[in-house]
């Protein structure tokens, strides 16, 4: 079991960097401060705290991706360029160990942020609003909010196999953020815009199935719809039911997790298969 | 079955070819010396050991195991202080060797390892703070996890100092005398000298003498110097004595002259001197100095 030495080593190693500690107290921040400033807007009750977290939702969307980018782009690529990947290999870890050790190290150093910051979150939201805050709901948002880190955890360990450099690991991982989180849009009008027959799209039209198929492929996409679904099965309040739930070929939220899942296990695949072929 | 066999190892690297089919066998339980200058190949053939760096031609077997299918079965039995390598600086020196013994999945002491290599008391220090001789040292208590039946040191000298290097050399000797097979690599002939039972030298990636350091002396032509110590030195001394057979150099100090030659024209050489009217007082024969015989299979056309 020498990947659990491998995660262990990394773990200790990674969760005393002081990058990996400041981007933690920004998530705890980040949720705090979401959590004060709706009750500075006088936001109380049940629906008010719905509210507030559906403002979290896409928060969280953008800072727990480049939270887990920050905590791992240098798995690998970082001991390469030290050296140290020459003391980690001369034990008998296999690049398999040194892949998956990386990946489950980094996934507990994002993992403790963001239960820290959603536990802190709880703790203010119970200060702060009067009301329930949905127990379940949150908890189901913080769940599908870990699974976003791991997603991310695992692109950017596979960015890091793939290369030597730091720098080009953090530009490859934060690059592959920004397609997912703002370019995949601008990709789906275009794939619809030919679809169309390279005629824009009129308003109210419906884009083709495989082109919401397309959509949902993104994690971050996959994230939110996944997030919705669960929530909407947890809350019993039928008009907080997602009109716009993507469905492509009748495919509900659940199909985020199993995309979130896929974009953990194909980069982790890929970035081993490039890091074992390589001269080091 | 030997330690080490690399049967006909080629690599480049782009246009580089560092590697031009290197043979080499290195037999159980000797302590081995390889030896080159830098960028001569040693660390390709031994990255190639470790499977960091895939050969494109050849094997490579270590233990009875293939280096590139086994590679994790041969570090199991290996202890590596690799060159230019560097530690977690974060972590301290205890839980570097922690990681050594659950990598290796043994349940040693770290505690009595790191004694072996001094650095008992710095055991809870962050490596970040180590010097390179304590970075050198901790490196080295981890390759000595699991009793390794091959120790594998990359230019382990470099970095310690006097004391430190005569540490080392105990250790290396303590881990044969247990029966493990040790090969290093060093630019400097010297270190090697004292503790290797034989040396093989690489230049340009071609391995070029493999032998013992005796008989590597040997086969050196010129391998001696003739000092012979006269009353007075004739004025014709040096030009006589440079057209024999089978002389290289002649210096001249004082009333010594320091002959190199070949055994064969040792005699000759004195019977020129006192022909020519000096009285030989003294001869003696100094053995070429390391530097010499290194650079007589690493330089020139050997």
């Amino acid at each position: 079991m020498s990947w659990m030495a491998v995660a262990e080593k990394d773990f200790r190693d990674a969760i005393r960097s002081r990058l990996v500690l400041v981007l933690a107290a920004l998530f705890i921040v980040f949720v705090a401060g979401g959590a004060g400033l709706g009750v500075a807007f006088g936001v109380g009750g049940g629906g008010g705290a719905s509210l507030i977290l559906a403002l979290l939702l896409g928060g969280a969307g953008v800072l727990v991706p480049l939270i887990a980018i920050g905590v791992s782009y240098r798995a690998v690529a970082g001991e390469r360029s030290t050296g140290s990947l020459k003391v980690l290999l001369s034990l008998p870890n296999s690049r398999a160990d040194v892949v998956v050790g990386k990946f489950l190290g980094r996934s507990l150093v994002v993992s403790i942020a963001v239960i820290a910051g959603f536990l802190t979150g709880l703790v203010a939201f119970a200060a702060a609003i009067e009301g329930d805050l949905q127990l379940s709901s949150y908890l189901a948002f913080m769940v599908t909010t870990l699974l976003l880190g791991l997603v991310f955890v695992s692109i950017a360990v596979s960015v890091s196999a793939f290369t030597a450099s730091t720098f080009r690991a953090a530009v490859g991982a934060f690059g592959l953020f920004i397609l997912f989180e703002w370019l995949w849009g601008i990709i789906r009008l275009l794939l619809w815009y030919v679809a169309n027959g390279f005629e824009a799209p009129g308003f109210g039209d419906e884009a083709p199935e495989w082109v919401d198929l397309f959509e949902f492929l993104s994690p971050n996409v996959a994230y939110s719809e996944a997030t919705s679904w669960l929530v909407d099965r947890l809350v019993d309040q039928p008009e907080q039911q997602a009109q716009f739930a993507l469905e492509p070929y009748g495919l509900e939220g659940w199909f985020g997790f199993l995309v979130m899942l896929a974009w953990i296990v194909v980069p982790l695949a890929v970035g081993y298969l490039r890091f074992e072929s390589a001269d080091l | 079955m030997a330690a080490i066999e690399l049967d006909g190892v080629k690599k480049s690297f782009g246009d580089v070819r560092a590697l031009r089919g290197v043979d080499l066998e290195v037999e159980n339980g000797e302590i081995f010396g390889f030896l080159g200058p830098n960028g001569a190949g040693k660390s390709t053939t031994i990255n190639i050991i470790l499977d960091f760096v895939r050969p494109d031609n050849g094997t490579a077997r270590v233990l009875g195991h293939d280096a590139r299918e086994e590679s994790v079965a041969i570090r199991k039995r290996t202890g590596v202080l690799p060159e230019g390598f560097d530690l977690y600086e974060r972590l301290t020196a205890r839980e570097h060797l922690q990681f050594a013994i659950d990598s290796k999945e043994t349940d040693e002491d770290p505690h009595s390892l790191l004694e072996r290599v001094g650095l008992e008391d710095a055991a809870d220090r962050k490596a970040g703070g180590f010097s390179t001789g304590m970075r050198q040292r901790l490196a080295l208590a981890m390759a000595l996890v699991g009793d390794p039946d091959l120790l594998l040191l990359d230019e382990p000298s470099s970095g310690l100092d006097p004391n430190g290097a005569r540490e080392l050399r105990n250790i290396v000797e303590k881990e044969a005398d247990r029966g493990a097979t040790v090969f290093f690599s060093s630019h400097i002939l010297g270190q090697v000298e004292a503790v290797c039972d034989r040396v093989g030298i690489i230049r340009e990636g071609e391995l070029v003498a493999v032998d013992s350091i005796e008989k590597l002396r040997e086969n050196v032509a010129g391998g001696a110097t003739l000092v012979v110590d006269v009353d007075q030195v004739p004025d014709d001394a040096e030009h006589r004595l440079k057209s024999l057979d089978g002389v290289s150099e002649v210096t001249v100090q004082g009333t010594t002259l320091r002959v190199s030659c070949e055994d064969d024209a040792k005699m000759e050489v004195v019977r020129t001197l006192e022909d020519a009217g000096a009285t030989v007082s003294d001869f003696s024969t100094e053995e070429a100095p390391l530097e010499d015989l290194f650079a007589a299979y690493t330089e020139g056309d050997a």
